[in-house]
C-alpha cells in the first residue's frame, strides 16, 4: 500500500464513526441534551428504527454514547446519553473539519 | 449535512428539552380558566355560605381541591400533549444547580407562608371570631365535617411536586397559577367570615375592598396565565413543525 498524500492525511484521520451523517446528527442531538429518547432521535433524524438502532449500537461500541433502558408504566422506553468520550470525539471532529476548510469556508 | 443544519438540530433539541422542563402550555391556560371559574361560579348562584353546592359537590371542596386537580391535570396534559415526539432532558446548567437549594428553600418558605395564611384564614373564617360564648358554641357545633380540615393538608402533599427540582419552582407560570388558586382560597376563608345562621353577613368597607382587590388580582393573573399558556402551546406546535427529518434515509440498507 502506497504512502498517502500528505495533503490527504488530515482527511484520512477523520473519525469515521463520527463522520457518517446519521451518526453525526445523533451525536449532535445528544450533545445538546442530557438524555434523549429514541423516539425523538427517530423523529428528528428521520431514520428508520432499524437504522437508528444500528447507528446507536455502533456509537455505543465506540464508547460515544450509553443506552438507558427504563419503563414508563409498563412501556419500555429507550433513551441515550452522550459520554465524555463522545463529546471529546465530536469536538475533535469539528476542529479537524474546520482545519480542513479553506479560509472562506470557516466564516 | 452542513454546519448550519447541525446548528439548527442542536438548537431545536435544546429548545425542545427546555420546553419540556420549564413550560406547561395549555395546562397553564387551564389554571387561569380554573381560577376564573372559581370566582364566577359562586357569583352566578345565590351564595350564602362557602358551603354552597355546585353540581352536587361542595364548593368549598372544589376550591380546596382546585390546586391539586390542576397539578394532576398539568402532569396528564404534559404527558398527553407535550411528549408526543419523545422525552428530552435538558443538560443541567451549573449556574442553576448552584442556586437550586436557595430556590427550593425560598419556594418552600413561600408555600409555608401561603399555607399558614390559608389555614389561619380558614380557622378564623370557620369560627367567625365570635364574641359571645353562645355564638362560639353554635359556631363549633356547625363546624364542617373533619375531612374539610384535612383537605388543605393536601397542599403539603403536592408541594414536593410543585417544587420538583428547581425547574418546577422557577416556572413563572406555575407559580402564577398556583398563586391564583391559593389567593382565592385565602380570599374565601380569610375575608368571608363563616358565621352560623341564615342571616346575611354585614361586610365592612375594608373587607369589600380587600375582596375586590384580590378578585381583580386573581382575574389579571388568570388572564396572563391563559395568554401565556396559549403562546407556549403555539410555540410547541411550531417546534413540532421544525422536527423535520434531517437525513435522507430512503432504504434500510446497513449503515457504514
Amino acid at each position: 500500500m502506497s504512502e498517502a498524500d500528505p495533503d490527504l492525511q488530515p482527511i484520512l484521520t477523520l473519525d469515521r464513526t463520527v463522520h457518517e451523517p446519521a451518526r453525526l446528527a445523533i451525536l449532535t442531538v445528544l450533545s445538546a441534551a442530557e438524555e434523549v429518547e429514541f423516539l425523538f432521535l427517530q423523529r428528528v433524524t428521520g431514520l428508520s428504527k432499524g437504522n437508528l438502532s444500528s447507528h446507536t449500537q455502533k456509537l455505543e461500541v465506540a464508547g460515544y454514547l450509553e443506552t438507558v433502558k427504563a419503563f414508563r408504566g409498563r412501556i419500555p422506553v429507550t433513551s441515550f446519553r452522550i459520554t465524555d468520550e463522545g463529546r471529546v470525539a465530536l469536538k475533535a471532529y469539528h476542529k479537524q473539519l474546520r482545519a480542513l476548510l479553506p479560509e472562506e469556508g470557516k466564516r | 449535512m452542513n454546519a448550519v443544519e447541525l446548528a439548527k438540530l442542536e438548537s431545536l433539541t435544546k429548545d425542545y428539552a427546555a420546553f419540556q422542563a420549564r413550560k406547561s402550555g395549555l395546562a397553564t391556560a387551564l389554571g387561569g380558566v380554573m381560577a376564573v371559574l372559581l370566582i364566577v361560579v359562586p357569583l352566578l348562584r345565590d351564595v350564602d355560605t362557602p358551603m354552597v353546592w355546585v353540581s352536587g359537590v361542595r364548593y368549598v371542596g372544589l376550591m380546596l381541591f382546585a390546586p391539586v386537580l390542576w397539578l394532576i391535570a398539568k402532569v396528564l396534559l404534559g404527558r398527553w400533549l407535550y411528549r408526543g415526539a419523545g422525552e428530552v432532558k435538558p443538560t443541567p446548567n451549573p449556574a442553576a444547580e448552584r442556586g437550586r437549594w436557595r430556590w427550593i428553600f425560598g419556594i418552600s418558605l413561600f408555600l409555608v407562608a401561603f399555607l399558614t395564611a390559608a389555614l389561619a384564614g380558614f380557622a378564623t373564617g370557620v369560627l367567625g371570631l365570635p364574641h359571645d360564648p353562645e355564638t362560639l358554641l353554635r359556631a363549633r357545633l356547625m363546624l364542617p365535617s373533619a375531612w374539610i380540615f384535612g383537605l388543605p393538608l393536601l397542599y403539603l402533599g403536592v408541594a414536593p411536586f410543585a417544587i420538583r427540582g428547581v425547574e418546577e419552582g422557577r416556572v413563572y407560570t406555575v407559580l402564577v397559577v398556583q398563586c391564583c388558586l391559593w389567593m382565592w382560597n385565602i380570599l374565601i376563608f380569610g375575608f368571608l367570615h363563616w358565621r352560623p345562621g341564615p342571616e346575611p353577613k354585614g361586610f365592612t368597607v375594608p373587607t369589600v375592598l380587600g375582596v375586590l382587590a384580590l378578585a381583580l388580582a386573581v382575574i389579571v393573573w388568570a388572564a396572563l396565565a391563559m395568554i401565556r399558556g396559549w403562546r407556549e402551546h403555539r410555540e410547541y406546535l411550531a417546534m413540532l413543525r421544525g422536527l423535520q427529518p434531517t437525513i435522507d434515509d430512503p432504504s434500510d440498507a446497513d449503515p457504514l
